[in-house]
């Protein structure tokens, strides 16, 4: 193999990398839905993937090594899949001037089914308000057995402090909008009327 | 093959590139902070014994109790046990042990040390501003740690950020070093195989301290700019995520507590294989459990976020490692167990701290693995059973293997021995005091003691007469482990000028440090040695010897083995 | 004699010159910060939907010659590791230098555009979205600048035949650099 040879092969794959990022800046000018960046970010892995290989030559690399930056990447990745839950899924903003589905009125959703609100409240809700609805007496959370204030409330009240979280006297109740759709949260609602208490 | 170069004071005692004065320089610095945080500890203890029911009395104001158990905390970890155990030994053995006159790069080994030591004023200087050392746990969570109106505390955290970031770039540049060496400067005819167990434990170390670092050298600067410039990345009220911090923080400190770990099993291996006469039992498996634990340290993380608010679906999985991460830790301690069993065991002081070691190492294990269930957990997070779980883990780590380790390879690094007696007077009484300190803990946890609280006797189920008790005793016992160092901090700096003189290998090991002078001098072994055998070969059936070094030569014919050689000009 | 500052060259269990496995193993480490710190963005953007709003005042075009100034950087050193493979000193060195000057060209570029977003009020604490650019782009000139002066560094020794296996050690670690602007381009400017 000549040395000339390897300088050619060097400016093609510079090339192709120039072409790649006309592709994405391309696509991004196009559309900005999901579908696309996806597209874009597989595309920049691609490249990285090209300079890796080629310029850094990991493919002449033995497999050990190969084996060492493949486990980086991997340790990054098992970060994001841990973390995602708790900072992709836990804000969701309202942007100014735009109604979300959890602004929708609770009307328009099904009507709540108790069966399906306690699955949901035995994943989600157990930890602090206990299984029986009293919160370790009224002190991980509300207590809807003890304190029938708390079901006094409306079922859209209701639905507002799940959505939105709640800051009180026993403590800090997490916002639940990204993690529970509407119609779980009326579920729920259904659970705690008809295991804890009365209808307002 | 040793370099010859001039050498002053300078360059020989302070600036030197040599991996065994730099391991001195580490380990000294290591045991010197020990013992700042040794008296913060005694702080902590006083001010819990000086309380009184009611809440009244006390030694110490509140903010100033944070700070004390903030750098409590943060001192013990960073620059104690990972100057001691993991740079201290590391860089003492891994050359000697591999058959390599000095580590891959010298001159980046030296700069490694000069960084840390600059990390080491820094952290000192925090403590020394106005506004007091850095008050919001060795964990610094925001909000609490990146608003100076919540905490009280301003350049004492920024100085702590700065302190800490200059350790993780002091032990990146060690890890490459360590790492390196490892793999690519063993003596002719040593496979991987054929590693002592000591560097076994030292190469996931770094590894595993490499890797997991990353994210919270990100998530440090990103705490640093929200609290001396304004950015929010960690507060909630405009859109940040103090969770993340935490996410950032615990993915480095749960694998931080495996990289401390490995090299304590790391000595206690290399010391209850040569004090007992006998080969270690299972050494694949020890290799298999090392590099498992290392993975599966990676996805652990979340068991110190159980109660934090993260995802629930989080709480299982993570259980569920957590509790099989216990598992490859077993396959060693039944290793070591069994090496022990039947062996020819002398009791020596380090063989006293190692198997003392096991003991305790076991309880803070065990009690770990309740700490790693998500539903007992919500009971006795942040309370002193955790407290007290993680003393039982890592002070054997630190100040057992430790000690084990100086007392073992002491008279390599200075010609002489330790005392014995004093040895096991201060054996003895770390033993007896240090499970009167943590014991009582175990009990305060279950009755609801919470962490980091200055004043706990404002609680009445904290103020009855066995409360009171258990405070008492854990507070008096502390005054004697604290006492209990003295004859060794005498014993190690009176033995280097008065401790018996030591030959090259005393305990008569197999392993290659013990193959050249005690000390060894610059360039460590007169001829590089060649690897014939595994590293440990005591007692063998098949021969009349109590041992067989590594680098002694077969009997009758043999080839001698062969590394290939790189020229000078490596460009390909 | 062989004296210890070179002993890495002359000896190797793993067939491999020490230098560069301690270059791959310094490289993950690399990897596994501005890893965590762009899964970190990557979670925070999906969280916060209006960003792309925000993006919209990144300078796509300058973002694009830069990307296109990096990429050809890298080309250049991976010529110059060719070039010095064939003992062709001075053309690897004139190789390196031109890595370096792209990495300035690099660095004005960005300062223009920081000067630009300053001057349009977007500042670090203006919201958590520039926070992160400023951030993550501040982080990776941090990097570009300790690249150009290993570069520089080589270039000088590489010159009089010197020091040669550093051209491929500072080129690997260039060529990190510029894989991190290939992730940080879309993510900073295109996701829009």
């Amino acid at each position: 193999m000549s040395a000339e040879n390897h300088d050619k092969s060097y400016i093609a794959i510079w090339g192709v990398l120039l072409v790649a990022m006309i592709v994405s800046l391309v696509l991004a000018e196009v559309s900005g839905a999901g579908w696309v960046i996806a597209v874009i970010f597989l595309v920049a892995t691609a490249k990285a993937w090209l300079v890796v290989s080629r310029f850094m030559h990991l493919s002449q690399e033995p497999r050990w090594i190969k084996g060492v930056m493949a486990g980086a990447a991997a340790v990054v990745a098992c970060f994001l899949v841990g973390v995602w839950g708790d900072v992709a899924l836990a804000w969701s903003v309202i942007p100014a001037g735009q109604a979300t589905p959890e602004a929708a009125p609770v009307a328009e959703l099904q009507a709540g089914n108790a069966e399906k609100g306690a699955k949901v409240y035995g994943t989600y809700c157990v930890g602090c308000h206990g299984a029986d609805g009293k919160a370790n007496g009224g002190t991980t959370g509300a207590s809807f057995v003890d304190d029938p204030s708390r079901l006094a409330k409306s079922d859209a009240e209701i639905m507002a402090s799940i959505a939105d979280g709640k800051t009180g006297t026993i403590g800090v109740m997490p916002p639940w909008k990204g993690t529970l759709q509407p119609q779980q949260m009326v579920d729920v609602i259904a659970h705690l009327r008809a295991s804890f208490g009365a209808k307002p | 093959m040793s370099a010859h170069h001039e050498e002053s004071f300078w360059s020989k005692y302070v600036f030197s590139t040599d991996h065994k004065v730099i391991a001195k320089q580490y380990m000294i610095t290591g045991l010197f902070m020990a013992l700042a945080g040794g008296a913060a500890a005694g702080a902590i203890r006083a001010q819990l014994a000086a309380v009184e029911p009611g809440g009244t009395g006390g030694l110490l104001d509140p903010q100033f109790y944070n700070s004390v158990v903030t750098l409590h905390g943060t001192i013990m970890v960073f620059w104690v046990a990972m100057p001691v155990l993991v740079a201290g030994f590391g860089n003492l053995l891994i050359p000697l042990m591999v058959g390599a006159e000095d580590m891959a790069f010298p001159r980046l080994n030296m700069a490694s040390y000069w960084v840390f030591f600059a990390s080491t004023v820094v952290l000192l200087l925090s403590m020394l501003v106005p506004g007091g050392g850095a008050a919001g746990g060795w964990t610094s969570y925001p909000p609490l740690s990146a608003d100076p109106a919540y905490s009280g505390v301003n350049w004492g955290i920024t100085l702590w950020i700065l302190a800490v970031a200059l350790e993780f770039i002091a032990f990146l540049m060690g890890g490459v070093n360590f790492i390196t060496t490892a793999i690519n400067m063993r003596a002719p005819g040593m496979s991987m195989w054929d590693l002592p167990i000591f560097v076994w434990e030292e190469l996931a170390a770094s590894v595993v301290f490499m890797l997991s670092v990353g994210p919270l050298i990100a998530g440090a600067l990103m705490l640093l700019a929200d609290h001396q410039f304004g950015t929010h990345f960690f507060d909630p009220k405009m859109g940040g995520d103090p969770v993340l911090f935490q996410h950032l923080f615990w993915f480095f400190g749960h694998p931080e507590v495996y990289v401390i770990l490995f090299p304590a099993f790391g000595i206690a291996a290399e010391i209850i294989t040569s004090h007992s006469r006998k080969t270690l039992y299972g050494y694949r498996m020890v290799v298999w459990s090392i590099i498992a634990t290392s993975l599966l340290s990676f996805i652990v993380w979340a068991h110190h976020q159980f109660v934090a608010g993260i995802d629930p679906r989080l709480a299982t999985p993570f259980s569920i490692t957590t509790i099989l991460i216990s598992v490859p830790v077993a396959v060693s301690m039944f290793s070591f167990i069994a090496t022990l069993y039947g062996g020819s065991i002398r009791f020596t002081s380090a063989m006293l701290f190692a198997i003392g070691f096991f003991a305790c190492f076991l309880l803070g294990g065990v009690t770990g693995i309740i700490n790693g269930a998500a539903a007992a957990d919500i009971y006795i997070h942040d309370s002193y059973y955790v407290v007290a779980h993680f003393h039982y883990t890592l002070y054997p780590l630190v100040f057992m293997a430790g000690s084990a380790g100086i007392y073992h390879w002491y008279p390599k690094m200075f010609g002489r021995h330790l005392d014995e007696r004093l040895g096991k007077v201060h054996f003895w009484g770390t033993m007896v005091f240090f499970n009167l300190v943590f014991l009582p803990q175990f009990n305060l946890g279950m009755m609801g003691h919470h962490r980091r609280i200055a004043v706990p006797t404002e609680f009445d189920f904290l103020s009855t007469p066995t409360a009171l008790l258990m405070q008492d005793i854990s507070s008096w016992a502390m005054a004697g482990l604290l006492l209990v160092q003295v004859p060794f901090i005498y014993n190690f700096f009176a033995s280097m000028a008065r401790g018996e003189k030591a030959a090259a290998n005393p305990w008569r090991a197999t392993t290659l440090e013990w193959a050249c002078p005690s000390p060894p001098p610059h360039g460590n072994f007169a001829e590089p040695p060649v690897c014939f055998r595994g590293p440990y070969v005591y007692s063998p059936p098949d021969r009349q010897a109590d041992f067989v070094p590594q680098d002694q030569p077969p009997e009758g014919d043999y080839q001698l083995p062969q590394n290939p050689i790189v020229a000078p000009s490596a460009a390909k | 004699m062989v004296d210890s500052s070179t002993i890495q060259v002359y000896r190797t269990s793993t067939g491999l010159p020490t230098g560069r496995v301690a270059m791959w193993w310094f490289l993950a480490s690399e990897v596994a910060i501005f890893g965590g710190l762009i899964m970190s963005f990557i979670m925070c953007r999906v969280a916060h939907p209006e960003w792309s709003e925000y993006a919209e005042y990144t300078v796509n075009a300058a973002g694009a010659f830069n990307t296109i100034v990096l990429l050809t950087s890298s080309l250049s050193a991976v010529l110059a590791h060719a070039a010095a493979a064939r003992r062709e000193y001075a053309r690897a060195a004139n190789l390196l230098w031109a890595t370096v000057g792209g990495g300035l060209v690099f660095l004005c570029v960005k300062a223009y555009e920081y000067s630009h977003e300053i001057h349009e009020g977007f500042t670090p604490v203006t919201n958590l979205f520039w926070g992160f650019y400023f951030f993550m782009t501040g982080l990776h000139g941090l990097h570009v600048i300790i690249g150009m002066s290993a570069l520089a560094y080589v270039a000088t020794k590489v010159r009089h035949g010197k020091l040669v296996e550093g051209v491929e050690y500072a080129g690997m670690y260039w060529h990190l650099v510029d894989i991190i602007w290939i992730f940080l381009f879309p993510l900073l400017y295109l996701a829009s």
